[in-house]
């Protein structure tokens, strides 16, 4: 009966690991995109939909890791157990990339995508606000996460 | 009496006092006061507040709730109605003492929370409205300000040329309706220039309204910094189509609207485990006549069914909106495209007319015999042409204005700024 209970805890936790890799390969997946427009100047509305997207995920990932409990608890067990360097190079943009992005964003003094673009360091701030000690201990040191 | 004769005395002259108050104000304070001192904008933020608290109303209604009759009317259905009374009574009362196991509470908490939402928006772009509004009265303001000048200007132009045509008169050198007809220009142009101050005043007077200034503040606009016309480009409408929807808070508005009707089609559909008496908030209204009955009846299908369509509504609506920002960016690119090409000749025009005028004067100085109606003519043009290009001026101004409402820019960033100053103080 133990094994029995002991081996659905662990197919448990297995499906929640699942759903946290599941929201993170569709946000790896956004972030692709938005980094394939790079090189599409001047953007129109796909290019401004495409990074929309990604900042959107980010942002409702984040939320939902901060607001709700079972998806903090979700994030930071499957934190503990991987690797945080390849969760954030996954997830977020690197300084150099959303600064190209905000630049390409910018025509005739204008800011022209979605407003979201300028909130990435909130977005990021309110991912490490959900983490436990101990993980944002190491994404505070890890360059990927800054 | 002493007291009331020396109150009656004063009255005159703290009114007087009032009504002479001059204010000199920047557009940085047009902004500032606009935000925090608007009666609508004010207004709106309150219902925003109100909207707010509504969600916390909501989710302690969630609470059990003491309302003593109808205890008393379900104890007495237990006690004196036998089993199927105790649990007729014991049901009836689970509204009240349990109202979390009624889900439709629940979808109206959820509700409540986008209309706050929905609200904040509305909020948002009323406030840009009188923001813009007041921005270009201040506009308005220095460009008639700057033809009043240049009307006064001209006066002294003509009545210059009034002298040499009345010189020419006398001596035979020019026939004599001329000098009238140079007259009649100034006469008009006294009249010009006293309904510019009646025009002027009348702009002060509303943007005073419009600052929640009280009645008779006279305002004096500072002057701003014009914008290097040479180097303005044409705009492109595809670069900012996308801002332009995307940041409208009046299409957010509608996205909220539409995401509050799937929690009312679920009220509906959880409808046989109670109806929620709770309110859905200001908002809610939009929602307010949809037939949502408390059990499960033959008419929930349908019922269902004007909910769905209410969506749809809701979603035509949006799309509506969303076709009215296009147009008005399409329009408004449009104008300052033709501006921009405009401005070119407004340019080189007014450097023709007044060279004209500038030949003409030399030509009377070296004594030549110069037209007199041609004279006329020149001072005629050029003060066409400089009024047009003041007013070309000033409606650059009013177009990038116009063009950071739609896009949410400079200025308009400050919205969240504003409601939250507000909302600091109320609470």
């Amino acid at each position: 009966m133990k094994a029995i209970i002991f081996l659905l805890l662990i197919s448990m936790g297995s499906v929640y690991a699942q759903d946290i890799s599941g929201s993170v390969s569709n946000i790896t997946k956004l972030k692709g995109e938005a980094l394939s427009t790079l090189g599409s100047t001047p953007y129109r509305a796909k290019e401004h939909q495409l990074i929309k997207d990604y900042f959107v995920g980010l942002m409702e990932f984040s939320v939902q890791a901060r607001d709700n409990s079972k998806m903090n608890r979700r994030l930071n067990s499957y934190l503990a157990s991987g690797d945080i360097a390849k969760f954030c190079s996954d997830i977020l943009l690197d300084t150099k990339d959303w600064n190209q992005i905000k630049q390409n964003c910018t025509r005739n003094r204008f800011f022209l995508c979605s407003e979201e673009v300028n909130e990435f360091p909130e977005f990021k701030k309110t991912l490490s606000g959900s983490l436990s000690p101990a993980n944002l201990e190491i994404f505070k040191n890890t360059p990927a996460c800054q | 009496m002493r007291n009331l004769a020396l109150l009656i005395l004063f009255i005159p002259i703290l009114s007087w006092g009032q009504s002479t108050q001059e204010v000199k104000i920047n557009l940085k304070q047009v902004v500032d006061k606009v935000s925090t001192e608007n009666y609508s904008v004010y207004q709106n933020s309150l219902r925003v507040y109100q909207a707010k608290e509504s969600i916390t109303v909501a989710r302690m209604n969630l609470l059990p709730r003491l309302n003593l009759w109808k205890l008393a009317s379900a104890a007495l259905e237990i006690f004196a109605g036998g089993p199927a009374g105790a649990a007729a009574g014991g049901f009836s009362i689970v509204e009240d003492i349990a109202p979390f196991l009624v889900p439709a509470n629940w979808f109206r908490v959820s509700q409540t929370k986008l209309f706050y939402q929905a609200d904040l928006q509305g909020y948002k772009a009323l406030w840009a409205n009188e923001v813009l509004t007041s921005k270009a009265l201040y506009h308005h303001i220095l460009l008639d300000s700057s033809l009043k000048d240049h009307i006064r200007r001209s006066q002294v132009d003509l009545e210059k040329i009034y002298q040499i045509v009345k010189v020419r008169e006398t001596f035979g050198g020019s026939p004599q309706k001329v000098s009238q007809e140079i007259k009649i220009r100034l006469l008009a142009l006294d009249e010009d220039l006293r309904a510019l101050e009646v025009l002027i005043s009348e702009e002060e007077s509303l943007l005073a309204f419009l600052m929640g200034y009280p009645t008779g503040t006279r305002l004096k606009v500072t002057e701003i910094d014009m914008p290097d016309y040479d180097s303005l480009e044409h705009l492109d409408y595809e670069d900012f189509e996308f801002r332009a929807v995307d940041v409208s808070p009046e299409v957010k508005q509608f996205e909220y609207f539409i995401a509050a009707a799937d929690y009312a089609r679920k009220e509906v559909s959880y409808a046989f485990l109670g109806a929620s008496s709770l309110s859905r908030g200001l908002n809610g209204g939009i929602f307010d006549n949809l037939p949502v009955q408390s059990g499960l009846g033959f008419g929930t299908g349908a019922s269902i069914r004007i909910v769905k369509s209410q969506k749809e509504i809701l979603k035509v609506q949006k799309k509506a909106v969303e076709e009215t920002v296009r147009r008005s960016l399409r329009q408004l690119v449009n104008n300052y495209n033709l501006d921009v090409d405009n401005y070119k000749n407004l340019k080189a025009r007014q450097n023709l007319t007044r060279n004209g005028l500038q030949q003409l004067y030399q030509r009377i100085q070296f004594g030549e015999n110069v037209d007199s109606l041609q004279l006329v003519e020149s001072s005629r043009n050029l003060i066409e042409a400089d009024t047009s290009m003041f007013s070309v001026m000033f409606r650059f101004l009013n177009s990038e204005d116009k063009l950071s409402r739609l896009i949410f820019h400079g200025d308009y960033t400050k919205a969240k700024d504003a409601l939250s100053r507000i909302q600091e103080e109320k609470e």
